[in-house]
């Protein structure tokens, strides 16, 4: 959805919530004294005032802003229902649709604003409203209610300018209401300073601010609002750290914690008072360890933090639903479909008239959204399957009598939800496999002078378009040896080979093979790894193992991070399209044949360096004649560039995956295929495959010259 | 008898306005000063606000605000941390302070 369509969802919602609040206080006229009719009228302004802000209307905002506090006075049996109440709260839902419909027309947005504000002075005339009827007469908390999303962390503020300020021009109150419109806020104005009538320069700033500030804005964005001001100013951005505030359902963070944190307070004094067992904040005043001003800052950072807390809680409970995973591989499809479908239309359109063409590209857009929304909504963390894992490794641990932690990191990364169902069976076999065969049982690790417990750890994390998840036990490691003479044994390689690291360690994943003496319940009978292996290939991803024997054994698999659709840059080749993904494309190059021509190795200049390159003409074995011109897609694939010689670089292209049946099984160096607009197929190429099989072709030639 | 302060409560104009205020807190031991003609607000205007105040009740026997206050002054001093605190319920006098917890 665009913020166009957002704000359209935002008026359509009002309408429906201003048509309700009528029936509304109609129904609290006849009924003035039922409290439940009244909190309703309430909750439709408050519901109207927090998405109005949302959605950046800020005068609808700042105007129900007021008719709330006149209703949460009436809530608070401050003012009572009249018949005035009732007038001028319809009046000011009339206002309130005006002030939705009107147009950006600058004199009737003006005209509006001055009708804002003779209403709001009108309607607390009429029922009598003061300003002191302002619930605690705090600031509004919920100038930005919807930004407490998961990924906001809260950042303490403390903005002191320089007490020249106002002679530059410059005005303080526009920063802390810029920096207020970051998120969630909480505002604490520092006043100590400020001197006697007799002795004050109204030209000086004696003012200064703490600001709790709940955001998913990075430092920078946040420095951003001061940075004509920072060299003058006394500013400090502190993160509050997340177990400070991470905390459960109505709990609020300790008082002590946040002056110290804040650095208002020293550590050791803090200790002391706390043995006393007296109240805090009392004690801290009492004993000159900071100010009142401090204190009193703190102690409304700790309600901040609590209400946010709670209103997070009563949010995750209320804005989640549950869907069946079977409705959503079924959207994933029909999204597919229609991205099919609107390349076909795409390309038929090309000739049509402008309209058409930007309906068609309209199209477009809604189908990208749609496309992106609805993948993440499969995307789920991986920290649901790591959770698993931590009670295998108890039981099995205490099972063979070792000790065994396990260490999780990268919970949070996200995956495609298939990836993830079809990622705990090879994952709990090689856990298993660590726990059995890697981690050594105390008595042996003591002797070996390793610590007695053993650590197993889990590390998830995003590398380009392919999600890491490694598994290492400080264990063991690999015998090498071992491993030779077992392949050598069972004919899968011959006596006196020589191999890489990478070469033999891949040899466990074959069938049948296991170098443990001991066959136990857990694992030790070759079936396992090589299941491992296939499963993880399935899912069109790879797995290698690095060792070192007596330290450590770490096995990595590399996973794609969705199998459905992904942004693809689509090159042609003779006459037929293949698509990179897109994230591992780093850039392209002009190239000639004749240039390139003359060279034994295939190698372009590219950034200063060589860069090797797989010509994909020759790798397909297409005969048709080469373009004069030819492109170089640059890669990045795992930790080196690559690059790719193509006829044409055609652009990015929506790919909808589709797989390969069994009958291309041995096709090395496709992922899958996809539809093009068209109709035609292009290939998914998988740029690890095609290196791999470039090497082997490279290699088979080179025997054939020699033999 | 209320006292009514400026109508602009600015930088430009905060010096004039401190000698004023400064006088009307010399004029009477009880002091009430009415809020609702001030139209325009700036820090400069909100701190000789809370220094007449603090002036006020250090050196009267009595000092208070009074007075409805136009939109634009209630949100400058609102959403930049202050608040409105009544004399007791339903009284129409207050006074400015910064939002405070309570221990």
């Amino acid at each position: 959805m665009n913020s166009d369509q957002f704000r359209q969802a935002f008026i359509e919602e009002s309408m429906d919530l201003l048509s309700s609040l009528e029936s509304r206080l109609l129904e609290m006229e006849e009924a003035p004294g039922d409290r439940e009719k009244i909190s309703a009228v309430f909750r439709i302004i408050h519901t109207i005032k927090g998405s109005s802000a949302m959605f950046g209307f800020n005068e609808i905002s700042s105007f129900t802003h007021h008719v709330e506090n006149i209703l949460d006075a009436v809530r608070e049996g401050k003012l009572s229902v009249s018949r005035e109440l009732i007038t001028w709260t319809l009046k000011s839902g009339d206002h309130i649709t005006a002030l939705i419909e009107g147009d950006s027309d600058l004199e009737e947005k003006e005209a509006l604003n001055r009708k804002s504000d003779e209403i709001v002075t009108s309607f607390k005339n009429a029922v009598g409203f003061k300003p002191t009827d302002v619930r605690g007469a705090q600031p509004p908390l919920a100038a930005e209610p919807e930004k407490t999303g998961k990924d906001a962390v809260l950042w303490r503020v403390r903005f002191k300018p320089s007490k020249e300020i106002f002679k530059n021009g410059t005005n303080p109150l526009l920063l802390i209401e810029e920096l207020c419109e970051l998120g969630e806020h909480l505002v604490i104005p520092n006043i100590s300073d400020i001197p006697n009538l007799d002795k004050i320069d109204p030209e000086l700033c004696y003012t200064g601010w703490d600001i709790v500030l709940l955001t998913d804005k990075a430092e920078n964005e946040i420095r951003d609002v001061f940075i004509f001001v920072e060299n003058d100013s006394e500013l400090q951005v502190k993160q509050v750290p997340q177990e400070e505030f991470d905390l459960t359902d109505g709990e609020s963070p300790k008082l002590g914690e946040i002056l110290l944190n804040r650095g208002d307070i020293n550590e050791d004094a803090l200790k002391n008072l706390l043995e006393k067992q007296k109240k805090l904040g009392q004690l801290i005043l009492e004993n000159k360890m900071a100010s009142k001003e401090a204190v009193d800052s703190a102690l409304n950072e700790q309600n901040f933090i609590k209400t946010v807390n709670e209103k997070r809680s009563e949010k995750a409970g209320a804005s989640s639903l549950r869907v069946n995973s079977d409705k959503l591989d079924e959207l994933v499809n029909l999204v597919g479909e229609l991205v099919t479908v609107h390349a076909r239309i795409d390309l038929e359109s090309k000739d049509t008239s402008t309209e058409m063409r930007s309906m068609v590209e309209q199209l477009g857009r809604i189908t990208e959204s749609l496309r992106e929304n609805t993948m993440s909504m499969r995307l789920l963390p991986i920290g649901t399957t790591f959770s698993r894992y931590k009670r295998l490794v108890r039981d099995l641990s205490n099972d063979m009598g070792k000790k065994i932690e396990l260490i999780m990191s990268g919970e949070e990364t996200e995956i495609d939800k298939t990836v993830i169902e079809k990622l705990n069976d090879p994952l709990v076999h090689i856990i298993r496999n660590s726990i059995d065969h890697g981690v050594e049982d105390p008595q042996e690790r003591i002797k070996k002078g390793k610590p007695e417990t053993g650590t197993v750890k889990l590390t998830a994390e995003h590398a380009g378009a392919s999600i890491r998840i490694s598994i290492e036990d400080d264990g063991a490691g690999l015998n090498r040896q071992k491993i030779y003479d077992k392949a050598v044994k069972n004919h899968i390689i011959e006596a006196g080979a020589v191999l890489s690291d990478e070469e033999l360690f891949g040899l466990i994943f074959q069938a049948g093979f296991s170098t443990a003496t001991k066959v136990t319940n857990v694992s030790g009978r070759g079936v396992g790894m090589d299941v491992v292996k296939r499963q993880i290939e399935s899912l069109n991803g790879a797995i290698k193992v690095e060792s070192r024997e007596h330290e450590f054994t770490k096995i990595i698999l590399s996973l794609p991070l969705t199998l459905a659709i992904i942004d693809g840059f689509l090159v042609s080749v003779g006459e037929d399209n293949y698509i990179f993904p897109l994230t591992v494309v780093e850039a392209c190059l002009e190239s000639k044949f004749k240039e390139r021509k003359g060279g034994s190795k295939k190698m372009v200049p590219y950034r200063e360096s060589l860069l090797p390159y797989v010509d994909l003409r020759e790798e397909f074995g297409i005969t048709s004649d080469r373009p004069e011109i030819e492109q170089i897609v640059v890669v990045r694939s795992e930790d080196k560039r690559i690059g790719f010689c193509v006829d044409k670089v055609l652009g990015e292209n929506q790919t909808v995956i589709k797989s390969l049946s069994g009958v291309f099984k041995s096709a090395k160096g496709f992922s899958g295929a996809t539809i093009l607009g068209d109709g035609r197929v292009a290939l998914i190429l998988d740029t690890e495959g095609l290196l791999k099989r470039s090497l082997l072709n490279e290699e088979s030639m080179a025997n054939e010259r020699y033999s | 008898m209320n006292t009514n302060v400026m109508k602009i409560l600015t930088i430009e104009n905060a010096a004039a306005a401190a000698n004023e205020l400064l006088k009307s807190l010399k004029s009477k031991k009880d002091i009430v000063l009415d809020l609702s003609m001030v139209d325009r607000v700036d820090l400069s205007g909100i701190q000789l606000l809370i220094s007449v105040q603090n002036t006020g009740e250090e050196q009267n026997e009595s000092f208070f605000y009074t007075g409805t206050l136009n939109k634009a002054v209630f949100d400058k001093i609102s959403n930049n941390g202050f608040c409105f605190i009544p004399k007791e319920e339903d009284s129409e006098l207050f006074t400015i302070r910064r939002s405070s917890g309570e221990f």
